[in-house]
């Protein structure tokens, strides 16, 4: 395989108490890119996302068939954490730890994996974590405050820090500017496109706009399956499906 | 005027019956437990109990200290044991709720809390009492255990279902095992949850006579060995309460004092202060 390719997902399937949700998707994700996954509502974007963090592991009644090679490993193979480590997850509602504060939330993941031998270095790594999400500025004279006390557009950046804190390779972020105003939702997409420098990003979005602006590649998923995929100026300009244009165009 | 409905009428006559009631029990242990217990004062807290008076005389020194250690040690040693059992079951009926096992602990729980205590006292009279051949304070204990564990385990499992799966799966995503997100990151969110059913638990427990007579025994003497008979101050109050000597009727409202207002109701209170404290 091209190791260009960071994320390659394989007639990957998923059912859930027996119904299927994906029904054989593959997608190849280029490192360093920010590869958009779009879709209406109950498309199955989210489940993909968490099929290839294997959160779908403690679910009984979650089957998941197929292949996810992560760096060419098979992710199924893996150690589950050692496999979340290395992929980091933003999730569609923020979901800081409400009762710690700001900086254990960061501190947290690191400290865990055991990356840090010093309590220097974790406040090093805190403060890029909180730099790279573009929260620092607000929180870095009271990092002691509750993440529960933040608003919902800081917390969404403390998540998207205690993510990259770890270091990850792949950053999964599931519509992470679902819940906050356009002010948050800006910021956050500047701070995507910044991260892309350092880790290759996998974002679900339902907002065509979102994915237009920000990603370099995008898919499209109908119903479970891939529609269409490919970078985003042809998927923009050129459609080759017409559910795709009609989505583009917001009539789906 | 609105027209209120009999149902309704019914629950708030019913309900201040039973405030009504409750006060009303309070009340008389107060009135006739708090003179007893100023009259005696600390002897009370560090004497033997004493012998029966129509044979021996007054006696030199009046007090309930074996009574007092008893439900102590009993109690302590029953949180001991039933705290880790009812803890992790609580957790299992929580995270592993589709399992056998923890749909099988949700029901036992739940029956357990529904059975007469006195069920607990005669399981443990059998099991442990009758094969050691005597009574002794850690079959008290075990006995009460089986009534902690079932509210310890509610309280618990209700604690981690009320923290959202979101939060829980923003752990699991950082790669940390479940185990530690369960017990380390969660803690400081379920923590009042469970304070307060091991609070409920050991209030309800420190209250019981009916588990202990038939476990515990009982000692006229302080003994800090758990595996002699031991006395307690509910078995104290359920043993001297119908008796005709006067100074033991005495002693059994001060027991009923100590027990009623020095330990179970600043167990209730300490519990709705956490709650109070950790409500977001
Ligand atoms: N835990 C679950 N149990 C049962 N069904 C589920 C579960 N999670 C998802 N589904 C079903 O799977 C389908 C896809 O859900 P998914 O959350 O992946 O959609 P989505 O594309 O992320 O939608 P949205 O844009 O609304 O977030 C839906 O029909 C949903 O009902
Ligand atoms: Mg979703």
């Amino acid at each position: 395989m091209s190791s260009d390719i960071i994320l390659k997902i394989e007639k990957l399937k998923v059912k859930i108490s027996g119904k299927e949700i994906l029904k054989g998707i593959d997608l190849e994700v280029p490192r360093g890119s920010i590869f958009a996954i779009m879709g209406p509502s109950g498309s199955g974007k989210s489940t993909l996302l968490r099929a290839i963090n294997r959160l779908w592991d403690l679910y009984p009644d979650v089957e998941v068939e197929g292949k996810i090679l992560l760096e060419g490993r098979d992710v199924y193979q893996m150690d589950p954490h050692e496999l979340r480590k290395m992929v980091g997850m933003v999730f569609q509602r923020p979901n800081p730890f409400p009762h710690m504060s700001i900086f254990d939330n960061v501190a947290i993941g690191p400290k865990m994996h055991k990356m840090v031998k010093s309590k220097e270095e974790l406040e090093r790594l805190v403060e890029w974590s909180l730099k790279r999400a573009y929260l620092w500025d607000e929180v870095k004279d009271d990092l002691k405050r509750k993440a529960g006390r933040l608003s919902g557009g800081q917390q969404q950046r403390l998540c998207i820090a205690r993510a990259i804190a770890l270091k990850p390779k792949v950053l999964l972020m599931d519509e992470p500017t679902s819940a906050l105003d356009v002010v948050s939702t800006k910021r956050i997409e500047e701070n995507i496109v910044e991260l892309k420098k350092e880790f290759t990003v996998l974002i679900v979005t339902h907002n065509p706009q979102q994915a237009a602006r920000i990603s370099d590649y995008v898919a499209f998923i109908y119903d479970g399956k891939v529609v269409e995929v490919g970078p985003t100026s042809e998927i923009f300009t050129r459609p080759k499906h017409e559910l795709t244009e009609k989505y583009v165009l917001g009539k789906v | 005027m609105r027209k209120v409905h009999p149902g309704i009428l019914a629950i708030y006559l019913l309900s201040f019956l039973a405030l009504g009631l409750l006060l009303w029990v309070l009340g008389a242990i107060l009135v006739n437990g708090l003179p007893v217990v100023l009259h005696y004062g600390v002897q009370l807290f560090t004497a033997n109990i004493p012998p029966p008076v129509f044979f021996f005389g007054p006696p030199p020194e009046v007090g309930l200290a074996p009574a007092i250690v008893g439900t102590l040690m009993i109690v302590f040693i029953a949180l001991l044991i039933s705290f880790p059992i009812g803890f992790l079951a609580g957790v299992l009926i929580s995270e592993f709720y589709y399992t056998r096992l923890a749909k099988a602990a949700e029901h036992v729980a739940s029956l357990l809390v529904e059975v007469p205590t006195i069920a607990a006292g005669i399981a443990i009279y059998w099991l442990i009492v009758v094969p050691t051949q005597g009574f002794s304070a850690i079959a008290g204990s075990v006995a009460l255990s089986l009534i902690m564990i079932p509210y310890i385990a509610l309280y618990t499992a209700e604690a981690y279902r009320k923290v959202p799966k979101l939060i829980k799966e923003g752990g699991l995503a950082l790669g940390i095992p479940y185990s530690k997100v369960l017990f380390k990151i969660l803690r400081g969110l379920v923590a009042p949850g469970v304070i307060t059913g091991v609070l409920i638990a050991l209030a309800k427990a420190a209250g019981e006579a009916a588990p202990l007579l038939f476990t515990a025994g009982w000692s006229n003497k302080v003994s800090l060995d758990p595996f002699q008979p031991s006395a307690s101050l509910s078995v104290l109050i359920y043993k001297f309460g119908f008796s005709s000597q006067e100074l033991w009727l005495k002693l059994s409202w001060a027991a009923s004092f100590i027990l009623v207002f020095m330990i179970i109701l600043p167990l209730i209170i300490i519990s709705k202060l956490v709650v109070r404290k950790h409500e977001f």
